[in-house]
């Protein structure tokens, strides 16, 4: 009796610094560029997959970051995963400096891989919240382009003109 | 080194991206600081911002044609809006001065705002509801003078399914059947205190728009007729009864039978129904979810008890002002575990053994009113505390029992506390606030007449309650400016203050108050030592202050109300009663504040006929509620007393 040997698909990327990654066809699966790219040309699997616009330090913590969460689903949901998860992402961004918060940002829009990027937009809303202006303006390495009229003019707006509405206060 | 001549270099985030991020930002000041980083960030937020609540007319214009987006629009603290204003908006602003007739900001706009904007009328209204063509909800509640033809007016929003229309004091069965015949969807209206609805407004109300799931017609004196009507209403979820008069038993037979899908009832203060009313209620209906049946029954009944054991899913039961029997605990206890919202408030018949058999049961508690039950004492707290670990509003308004002992076991377990009422819990001491400052969640804090409190309570609750936004020390005799000092270095974010004679309280504790920058309604009524300089503080420091009564405060001088009339350009209420404010400085606070729209001004000793005449000349205009003593009424000409009347303003003669 022959068994048929079961190996899992491998998908090679290669990243925008040359370097290539193989990795499990689950973890591609989880960027939606690629997986529409596979199932508009289903013969392509064995090709390599050039990523210009991701680095591979950018791909190496995606490739984690899907590995992980792959692995969190595929056990029972309950609270206790909830809270596991929640500690995996909150650690997942804890170390990692402004400029490659960013990158990962940009990587995971290319890739579109939508949780992480819902994850990583939070994270960013999270490092920018009861910071000063020019906090947020170094954050994002940006500078001042108001004139000093405009600025003052919406510093009126925002002191006396309204107030925001959360939606869900009703 | 090079300057950034453009705001773009490698990691620069993609615009959506950026819009992704801003609608992640939670809080209004974190929005407004974005705004201000960068033109890009600017344009981000009038892309993303799709709710604004406009404060002054003056911005008005430019901020409609910034947004053009917007889906929600809330003009109900804008002063000064009337027909003419509306037209103005709907065919001038557009973009570019080419613009065509209509405006482009009503095109998106689904939700509107026009409570108490008093100065509308149906002209105005028909211009909003035609121009805008996705309108869905439009709440013009408190506007009292509004009748038939305003209803007439909103009944050309065929797309609305939301309507508030409490308090508009003229409307009638005839403009309800226009709404009802023309606004076929609607699946939520509400008409409190709208008295002139009689059940025959109801019921073709309730023949047209079948899709109603949500009606509150509390207040009015329709009879159980209406109720058969309502019956009828196949997807009505919600049904608010509050104090109807003429409605008994017999009509909630009806209710019994019909409305498959109720969920939540209201029949609080109807003083016809009693236990056999909501027996046929509760007996139809075993999904119901919320029961509020406060001030009308005057027993909790075994039978009606029975009853109530099987609604399973039951998660709010209110039964204020009942007598409870003690058996009737555990039964609730073993039956209705689902229950997240219990209201005993003034019940008769609460004891402690009693709420400990309620909480062994009921541990998904998260709300739990025990105002007026004498008889509580620390050791029903501890069974509170123990069992329900996920509490987040505990009332014991008057339950002199409880001590230190009881606050203690609160703040070791019930670490998510959010709201608790002390008022009148006069065992309440600093060491009871020490424990109690463990709960880091807490956000409203209520502790009027709590004589026995001191600065020295206040300092923990400075320094661990941070996120504390209401604090309430009516008459809480030991709180002094020490105490001041403490909550305004460590509780950064409160809105709402009452120090109502809490007469130790001089212009240095006010000085203290005055670094609360969130503080937006401060009541400080009988303080006799403060002055001018005390006030002026408060002024100058608290930008965003909405609300101030001063009542009694008769040492203050002119000094303080100028620099209130100068600094306090967020006024919106003020009470000045018995206040020695002069001619001029009154004349001041009406004319610079332009968002005031309330005053009570009763008792000014040291203000003349002529000085209310111009004070009230200088903001009739805007100013929407003012209250006079009855002898002015002859007194005043008749000229502001027309055009305050023209205006919407409602006059109150004390």
């Amino acid at each position: 009796m022959s068994m048929a040997a079961v190996e899992t698909k491998k998908i090679t990327l290669r990243t925008a610094d040359n370097h290539e990654f193989e990795v499990e066809e689950a973890i591609a699966m989880e960027f939606s560029t690629i997986k529409t790219f596979f199932d508009e040309n289903p013969d392509a699997s064995e090709d390599t997959i050039p990523l210009p616009n991701v680095t591979s330090k950018c791909l190496s913590a995606i490739i984690e970051y899907c590995k992980s969460h792959l692995a969190f689903r595929a056990r029972e949901t309950s609270s206790s995963i909830d809270e596991q998860v929640r500690t995996y992402d909150e650690e997942f961004v804890k170390a990692r400096d402004n400029e490659s918060l960013k990158e990962l940002i940009l990587a995971a829009n290319y890739l579109n891989i939508k949780a992480l990027l819902d994850m990583l937009n939070q994270a960013v809303a999270d490092r920018i919240k009861n910071k000063s202006v020019e906090y947020v303006r170094r954050f994002f390495g940006l500078e001042n382009d108001y004139t000093p009229e405009e600025e003052a003019a919406i510093r009126a707006e925002n002191e006396w003109a309204f107030e925001g509405v959360d939606p869900d206060d009703d | 080194m090079a300057l950034f001549r453009s705001n773009k270099n490698i990691f620069s985030l993609t615009e959506d991206l950026l819009v992704r991020v801003r609608e992640k930002l939670a809080t209004e000041s974190d929005r407004k600081s974005f705004r201000l980083v960068c033109r890009e960030f600017h344009r981000i937020d009038l892309l993303t911002r799709k709710h604004l609540r406009v404060l002054r007319i003056e911005f008005l214009p430019s901020l409609l044609q910034k947004h053009p987006q917007l889906q929600s629009l809330d003009l109900s603290a804008c002063p000064r809006i009337d027909d003419r204003v509306v037209s103005f908006l709907l065919t001038r602003v557009g973009p570019g001065s080419n613009s065509p007739g209509w405006a482009n900001w009503t095109r998106g706009l689904k939700c509107l705002v026009l409570s108490r904007t008093t100065g509308l009328r149906f002209t105005g209204l028909e211009m909003l509801a035609r121009a805008c063509p996705c309108l869905k909800s439009v709440d013009v509640s408190y506007c009292c003078g509004f009748g038939d033809r305003e209803a007439a007016a909103l009944s050309c929003a065929v797309g609305l399914r939301e309507l508030k229309m409490d308090k508009c004091l003229h409307l009638s069965d005839v403009g309800l059947a226009k709404i009802a015949v023309g606004c076929l969807k609607l699946e939520k209206l509400s008409l409190k205190w709208c008295m002139d609805i009689t059940d025959l407004g109801v019921d073709l109300l309730c023949k047209k728009c079948l899709d109603l799931k949500y009606l509150d017609v509390s207040y009015l004196k329709v009879t159980n007729e209406s109720l058969h009507s309502i019956a009828s209403l196949l997807k009505l979820e919600v049904l608010g009864l509050v104090a109807c008069p003429l409605i008994d038993d017999a009509g909630l037979q009806f209710i019994g039978h019909g409305g498959p899908l109720l969920r939540v009832i209201d029949v609080s203060r109807c003083e016809g129904v009693s236990s056999s009313g909501l027996i046929s209620v509760v007996r139809g209906h075993s999904n119901l979810l919320e029961l509020n049946a406060g001030y009308c029954l005057s027993e909790l009944s075994t039978t009606l008890l029975h009853w109530i054991k099987n609604l399973k899913h039951l998660e709010m039961i209110r039964i204020d002002g009942a007598r409870i029997f003690e058996s009737s605990f555990p039964v609730i206890s073993t039956n209705c575990k689902s229950l997240i919202e219990i209201g005993l408030s003034k019940c008769v018949g609460v004891t402690n053994m009693g709420i400990m058999r309620l909480v062994s049961g009921c541990i998904n508690l998260r709300v739990l009113n025990l105002t007026c039950c004498h008889s509580i004492t620390d050791a029903a707290i501890s069974a509170i505390a123990d069992s329900c670990r996920n509490l987040v509003c505990l009332k014991l308004e008057s339950c002199h029992m409880i001590t230190e002992k009881g606050l203690c076991q609160l703040g070791s377990s019930c670490l998510l506390l959010e709201e608790i009422d002390l008022t009148d819990c006069c065992g309440v001491n600093d060491k009871g606030l020490e424990y109690l400052s463990r709960c880091s969640q807490l956000l409203c804090l209520k502790l009027g007449l709590c004589t026995n409190i001191s600065g020295k309570g206040l300092s923990y609750i400075g320094s661990n309650c941070t996120k504390i936004h209401e604090l309430d020390l009516y008459r809480c005799s030991g709180i002094g400016d020490d105490g001041l000092e403490a909550l305004s270095r460590g509780c950064k974010k409160l809105a709402k203050l009452n120090l109502s004679y809490c007469k130790e309280v001089s212009d240095r504790g006010l000085g203290y108050i005055g670094h609360l920058e969130e503080l937006s309604d401060l009541e400080m009524r009988g303080l006799f030592k403060i002055t001018g300089v005390g006030l002026e503080a408060v002024a100058a420091g608290c930008k965003r202050l909405a609300d101030l009564d001063l009542k009694h405060c008769d040492k203050v001088d002119d000094s303080g109300y100028w620099a209130l009339a100068y600094y306090s350009r967020n006024l919106r209420q003020i009470n000045l009663s018995y206040c020695g404010i002069s001619d001029i400085a009154l004349c001041m606070v009406m004319g610079n504040l332009t968002r005031l729209q309330e005053a009570k001004l009763v008792h000014l000793g040291n203000v003349t006929v002529e000085g209310f005449e111009l004070a009230l000349r200088a903001c009739c205009i805007r100013i929407k509620k003012v209250k006079l003593l009855a002898p002015l009424r002859l007194l005043l000409s008749s000229e502001i007393l027309e055009t305050l009347h023209a205006r919407g303003c409602i006059i109150r003669w004390d």
